[in-house]
Formats: C-alpha cells, sequence, structure tokens
C-alpha cells in the first residue's frame, strides 16, 4: 500500500519533469501580470498620441476586452475554489483569446497613433509592440497543467481512499 | 492492584473485558485527536494557498480606461 503509493508519487515526481508539467500558478501569475502592464502601456500611449476618435473607439474596444478579462479571473477563482471541473478550460481559453484580440486591437492603434505623431518610425515601447500570443499561451498551458496536476492528484487520493477502506474492513472470527 | 490481581485470578470475566475496553479507547481516542489535528492542518494550508491565489487574481485586473 505505502510502496504503490510511493510508486504513484515517483511517477507524478517523474511526470512534473517535462516542460508542460512544470507550469504552475507562478506562471499563471507572470502572464497575467504581464498582460497587465500591457494593457495598461496601451491605453496611455493610446490616450496621448491617440486623437478625440481613435481614443473613443479604443476606449469601447478597452471596455469589452477588459470585462471579458474580468470574467477569465473570475473564472480562475472559481477554478481554484473548486479545485477544478470539466468543461471549465475551453470557456476560459475561448474568453482569454477573445480579450487578448481585443487588447492586441487598442495597442495596434496605440501604436500607430504614436506612430504617426512622431513620423513613421517614431518610439513606442516595446511592451506595446511585444505580441500578445504567447503571453495568453503561457496563461492557458499554465491553467492546464494546473488542471491535469489536480486530476492526477484526484486520481491518486480516490484509489487510496478506496485501498484504505478495503484495508479497514474487520477480519472474520 | 490486590484487587485486580484477586479478580484476574479468579478468572472474572469483567476484568478482561475492562482492560481490553480501557486499552482500545486510549488508542481509538489518540488516533482520534491526531487524525483531527491533521485534518486541521491540511484544511489550513490550503485555505491559506487559495486566499494568496485569489488575492494574486485580483491583482490582475486590467485598470480602467479612465477618462
Amino acid at each position: 500500500m505505502r510502496k504503490r503509493l510511493t510508486a504513484s508519487i515517483a511517477l507524478t515526481v517523474l511526470a512534473s519533469g517535462s516542460p508542460a508539467c512544470a507550469l504552475g500558478w507562478p506562471e499563471v501569475m507572470q502572464a497575467l501580470a504581464k498582460e497587465k502592464s500591457k494593457a495598461a502601456a496601451c491605453v496611455a500611449l493610446l490616450k496621448s498620441a491617440g486623437g478625440k476618435k481613435a481614443i473613443a473607439e479604443g476606449q469601447l474596444v478597452y471596455l469589452d476586452a477588459k470585462a471579458t478579462s474580468d470574467g477569465v479571473v473570475a473564472g480562475l477563482k472559481t477554478l481554484v475554489a473548486e479545485r477544478g471541473k470539466p468543461g471549465d478550460l475551453s470557456k476560459l481559453a475561448e474568453s482569454l483569446d477573445t480579450s487578448a484580440a481585443g487588447l492586441q486591437k487598442v495597442c495596434d492603434a496605440a501604436r500607430s497613433a504614436a506612430e504617426a505623431a512622431a513620423g513613421a518610425k517614431g518610439p513606442v515601447a516595446d511592451i506595446v509592440k511585444e505580441a500578445i500570443g504567447p503571453i495568453v499561451d503561457l496563461v492557458k498551458s499554465s491553467v492546464s497543467a494546473i488542471y491535469s496536476d489536480w486530476k492526477d492528484m484526484q486520481k491518486i487520493e480516490q484509489t487510496e481512499l478506496r485501498e484504505e477502506l478495503q484495508n479497514a474492513v474487520w477480519p472474520d472470527f | 492492584l490486590a484487587g485486580f490481581l484477586t479478580r484476574a485470578a479468579s478468572g472474572t470475566k469483567g476484568v478482561v473485558e475492562d482492560l481490553a475496553k480501557g486499552a482500545v479507547e486510549s488508542v481509538v481516542e489518540a488516533l482520534e485527536a491526531a487524525a483531527g489535528a491533521l485534518w486541521g492542518r491540511h484544511v489550513k494550508m490550503e485555505d491559506l494557498e487559495i486566499g494568496t491565489i485569489r488575492g494574486q487574481l485580483n491583482a490582475a485586473k486590467w485598470p480602467d480606461f479612465g477618462t
């Protein structure tokens, strides 16, 4: 019984040696923080370099993207509280893509406005130019890794519990 | 002790039962206390972990567009 538990843990540890399994909450937080910084930078740039029309259009797109992003955060909080639920991941990934696409539009508008204001090759901060795809991919793969870990742990715990209960049955007289 | 030995020597069934009952009860009580302490610590750790993650997620929200 104990040997089997040790073997299960060893297998989990070995499996976690692969790059995909090394991801967890720190990577989710890191990527979300990067996305937040990008959002703040793009909004600031658009507001400082954009015309009234560009700012108004950007604001609408941003509001929509932020609402979706807030939904992602709320979804992640539920995921933490309930330790994962089937079907959660696809919705979460979809919302992450939607909010990222909106933010990308705002950043593109900010970049265009800044370049137009300072000439075609004007200086634009790296954070605004940085592609959002890899950031979103990091969130998705990290959440997926966390979800898989939970599933593995649940399987191990259930097997252990079943065995414990079987072993707890009293012997025949 | 004298009373116990006298009863034990006379093969009184009640003494053996009392001894066995006492031993089992103390073991069960110790196990219950240990399991309770372990479970309490596990729940506390999980609550702490969840609280930290929730706090970090709240901080990850995008800023408002402003006016």
